[in-house]
């Protein structure tokens, strides 16, 4: 069972070969879908091509637009890299061969090396449930529906007999079964030297902290007054969203599952907004690197995958994998983590004006809806690896092999599992 | 939503006085119309309802009055749209009328409004999802309504079928009152520039939709509707022009006061814009989808999967329902029904002990068109109430066809289902949403490959599965057939009384006119 990875590559491409690259993508996200070959990478879960535009920072800097591309995946992102400069050469090629700088004569070597170039670091990675890759998704997508079938033909064989020996009669017929074998062994956990990695980061960072807690603690009323008048000089975007943007953005999302999201903008000016952002996606990157990273991220349970990523020191992207409607996922935001969208959201331009950072912000609805809108980007090309399962039905599939690879189970435990079924 | 359209409003319509005394002048119109036409007085209250302002849709289903037929019409030139308007404005009910005989309400779609000659800046007030229309491809895709069900397969509302600008909403004691009632309406009609494109028909009202059950037991309490002081669910949820959910006014059009020099429109607050006039207050976004029901496959699905699993044929119908016949739910008696009258409709399901689905199966329909406490955040709490509170949907639906002979639907044949109706101020987080994340989602709730049974969308032979929760073992009813086609509608807005007036009137003295005719 692999560790996962983000992959960010973020390519500056000349003004003028804008529509040409738009051209492309809408290509490779069409007829030539099979150049970017991304069903070839065993690991991948999602990954995603767009284009971001150009625009003027709140310092009067221009930024043309540029081509991004991010994924999420299995094992480490270096062996990503190179096996993309293999394996989807064609698709790569006529995606960045319009981006500035990029190889004349590409070669594996060469385009890996390009690609290292331009690979960005994300401030913070999300992960549903670390651990649990591509290939257990899928197979234990098929065990669940091994294990419907069986019940929906052998049901009135088994309905009078305990729980207990209902799992056990499962358990028989997997073990018989070379489809549905695997699934009475326990999904093997991310390598130790991994596991012992992550485990010291855990430690270290609060030991690290710990000696300027007080200072922090002192800190604090000046930053929250300080923060005060940041925010009394905010001014919130009031332009509603422009309705063929919309309608564009729509004809590319609410599916079941999982749509790609992705939102661009840029921060608050100044020293004092540019520090906060930093400190909350250090936060953020620690909560979901060692505490919500099992299925649920902060009371929203439909987020596959989630990213934030600087693409200049002033401009931030956020780009994640949700289940459902964007109304849904924007409901969710609303309801159960404004908090967690203002702490971060909040340091960008425009946000609904927030109180003290966590309070307000999201929860002025139409507002919130208003600006994600205006800042949500299009992803021209978007591939998954699994069309049909939500983040929850691959979280209850886990469920189901972790009790189909116990021996035995008790009764009202047994119970609960056949519950899953 | 299928089901949903079987609302017969019987038991907990408000404000059903006492019969009206019979030889009664047909239509006393109320205090709003006054028989003069007059726009109701801006009564300055900013908090409370101003009843007669407000269609009497909003308030009440018109249960006391079991005749009703829904016409629609086509403007082809703005002025005689205008006067039809001002000829209907006596006649409009109001919710102060509420003992009138005879009803009339009127709606009208986002081009009807431009027909009328509202200003662009006006138009562009509206929601998003009402000013593409229930039609338009992407709200099509979202809502399921493809293939099969695509709005070129539609009777009304399609792009093939006449526009529908103005669509009114009658509603009698009797057969025959309802018949000179619409041709009091018809006679109004202009001999140019107004025409009925379609005539939406229904059945009187009944304790029971087609498929036998009762329906439309869960409206939402909504806070100061009923002028009562009961905790519910925000005015503004159903309302423009008041605090929604979240506290804040959805958007909705605001005029220039100059634009009202009768001043007829109540005034905007102040924080929203100044100096402005409200078109929105005291109206609503009205949802039109008209469903056939066959009663024949549904049965028929039920009576094989009873045999198949054991179960009795009226407890698989009941389950893929989520109450049995007669609205007793399944959460409060797993096992039978009750015959209470009025049912307990106060449980909650994880509260009640029901949290796996044993009583109410989580895929049933009206456990997904209402899952009160069952979704996240915690489910059980209040605050799971709360956001489910965000999705409600007041329903005023009338069935349509002949009802099915017997008990179990093998009847006379014809076509019948049910004109849904709802209403809601945000069509996105309140319709939408619901027949979307809730209805036609297959994985709503943690679910796999299991939309709603009745309202869901899904391929006709689909793989669509019904999973029964039981102990030990669940059933799963698999190939669910579609048993609710969509035959029409579109998003309509129920505007305040004293906008219907203002859109009567000629636009001419206004500042940005803009008049029907011109309209390509």
């Amino acid at each position: 069972m692999p560790h996962q990875s983000a992959v960010t590559v973020l390519a500056p491409l000349p003004p003028g070969n804008r529509d040409r690259v738009l051209e492309t993508l809408a290509d490779l996200a069409g007829p030539g879908r099979s150049a970017l070959a991304f069903d070839q990478h065993p690991g991948l879960h999602f990954a995603r091509l767009l284009l971001v535009e150009g625009g003027r920072s709140p310092t009067g800097a221009e930024i043309g637009p540029s081509l991004l591309y991010a994924a999420d995946l299995d094992g480490s992102a270096d062996a990503h890299l190179r096996a993309l400069a293999d394996v989807s050469a064609e698709g790569l090629d006529r995606a960045f061969g319009s981006c500035t700088g990029y190889p004349e004569q590409p070669d594996p070597v060469g385009r890996t090396a390009w690609l290292q170039a331009h690979r960005i670091p994300e401030a913070a990675f999300y992960v549903n449930t670390v651990g649990r890759g591509v290939s257990q998704v899928l197979a234990e997508e098929g065990l669940r529906r091994g294990l419907e079938t069986y019940l929906d033909e052998h049901r009135a064989d088994v309905a009078d007999l305990s729980p207990a020996r209902i799992h056990a009669v499962l358990r028989e017929h997997a073990l018989t079964d070379p489809q549905l074998r695997f699934g009475t062994v326990s999904a093997r956990r991310p390598p130790i030297w991994w596991r012992t990695r992550e485990r010291a980061h855990l430690i270290a960072v609060p030991l690290v902290l710990l000696p300027v807690a007080p200072l922090v603690l002192l800190a604090l009323p000046f930053v929250a007054v300080a923060l005060r008048l940041h925010e009394l000089r905010d001014v919130p975007d009031r332009e509603r969203p422009d309705p063929a943007a919309v309608d564009r953005l729509r004809a590319a999302e609410d599916r079941v599952a999982p749509n790609p999201f992705a939102a661009v903008g840029f921060l608050k000016p100044g020293p004092f907004r540019a520090v906060l952002a930093r400190v909350v996606l250090a936060t953020i990157s620690y909560a979901v690197r060692h505490v919500l990273n099992r299925g649920d991220l902060a009371g929203v349970k439909t987020i596959h995958f989630a990213r934030w990523v600087y693409l200049t020191p002033e401009r931030m992207v956020f780009l994640s994998a949700y289940d459902g409607s964007l109304e849904s996922y924007m409901n969710d935001f609303i309801d159960k983590v404004a908090w967690g969208l203002n702490a971060i959201f909040g340091n960008g331009i425009g946000y609904p004006p927030t109180v003290l950072l966590l309070w307000r912000g999201a929860r002025q609805e139409d507002l919130f809806k208003d600006h994600l809108r205006n800042h949500q980007a299009l992803n021209h090309v978007w591939w998954s690896a699994y069309d049909e399962l939500t983040a929850l039905n691959a979280g209850s599939n886990a469920a189901i092999r972790t009790g189909l690879a116990r021996r035995s189970l008790s009764d009202p435990e047994a119970r609960a599992w056949l519950a899953l079924l | 939503m299928a089901r949903s359209a079987l609302t017969t409003d019987r038991r907990r319509m408000r404000g059903t006085g006492p019969a009206p005394t019979p030889g009664a002048a047909p239509h006393r119109a109320g205090p709003a119309a006054a028989g003069t036409g007059a726009p109701p007085p801006v009564t300055g209250r900013r908090r409370g309802l101003d009843r007669a302002d407000v269609q009497g849709l909003v308030g009440s289903g018109y249960g006391r009055l079991p005749e009703a037929v829904f016409l629609g019409l086509q403007v082809d030139d703005g002025a005689a749209g205008r006067t039809l308007l001002a000829d209907l404005l006596p006649l409009v009910t109001s919710m102060a009328d509420d003992r009138t005989d005879r009803a009339l309400n009127v709606a009208l779609s986002h081009p009807g409004l431009a027909r009328l000659g509202m200003p662009q800046t006006a138009l562009a007030g509206f929601s998003l999802e009402f000013a593409g229309g229930m039609a338009a491809p992407t709200r099509s895709a979202f809502l399921g309504d493809v293939g099969e069900q695509a709005p070129a397969t539609w009777a009304w509302g399609g792009p093939d079928n006449a526009r529908v600008d103005l669509l009114l909403f009658l509603y009698a004691r009797s057969a025959e009152e309802l018949t000179a009632h619409r041709d009091s309406v018809r006679q109004r009609f202009p001999a140019a520039g107004v025409r009925e494109v379609v005539a939406l028909p229904t059945t009187p009202v009944s304790p029971r939709d087609h498929l036998g059950f009762a329906d439309g037991i869960s409206q939402p309490e909504v806070t100061g509707l009923h002028g009562r002081s009961e905790r519910g669910v925000a005015l503004g949820e159903f309302l423009l022009g008041y605090p929604n959910a979240y506290g804040r006014r959805t958007r909705r059009p605001l005029l220039p006061a100059a634009d009202d020099p009768g001043r007829v429109l109540p005034p905007a607050p102040r924080a929203d814009a100044p100096d402005s006039v409200d078109l929105g207050r005291n109206g609503s976004y009205l949802v039109v989808r008209t469903l056939a029901v066959d009663v024949e496959a549904f049965w028929g699905h039920v009576h094989r999967w009873a045999a198949r699993t054991g179960l009795p044929a009226e407890q698989v119908a009941a389950k893929m329902i989520g109450r049995w016949p007669d609205g007793t739910s399944l959460t409060v008696s797993p096992d039978q029904p009750l015959g209470d009258e009025p049912v307990d409709n106060a449980f909650r399901y994880h509260r009640d002990g029901d949290a796996a689905g044993l009583g109410c199966p989580i895929a049933a329909h009206v456990r997904r068109a209402n899952p009160r406490d069952s979704l996240d955040p915690r489910p059980g709490s209040d605050a799971s109430v709360q956001v489910n509170d965000g999705h409600r949907l007041i329903r005023r639906g009338r069935e349509y066809g002949p009802a099915p002979g017997t008990s179990d639907g093998t009847g006379p044949e014809g076509d019948r289902g049910l004109h849904f109706l709802c209403l809601n101020a945000n069509l996105s987080r309140q319709f939408e949403f619901v027949q979307h994340t809730w209805l036609n989602n297959p994985a709503f709730a943690g679910l796999q490959g299991s939309p709603d049974p009745i309202a869901g969308h899904h391929p006709p032979d689909g793989d669509g599965v019904f999973p029964v929760p039981a102990d030990p073992v669940r059933h799963r009813l698999l190939d669910l057939p579609r048993f609710v086609r969509l035959r029409g509608g579109g998003y309509f807005f129920l505007p305040g009384v004293r906008a219907l007036h203002h859109l009567a009137a000629d636009p001419a003295h206004q500042s940005s006119v803009r008049d029907g005719k011109d309209l390509p």
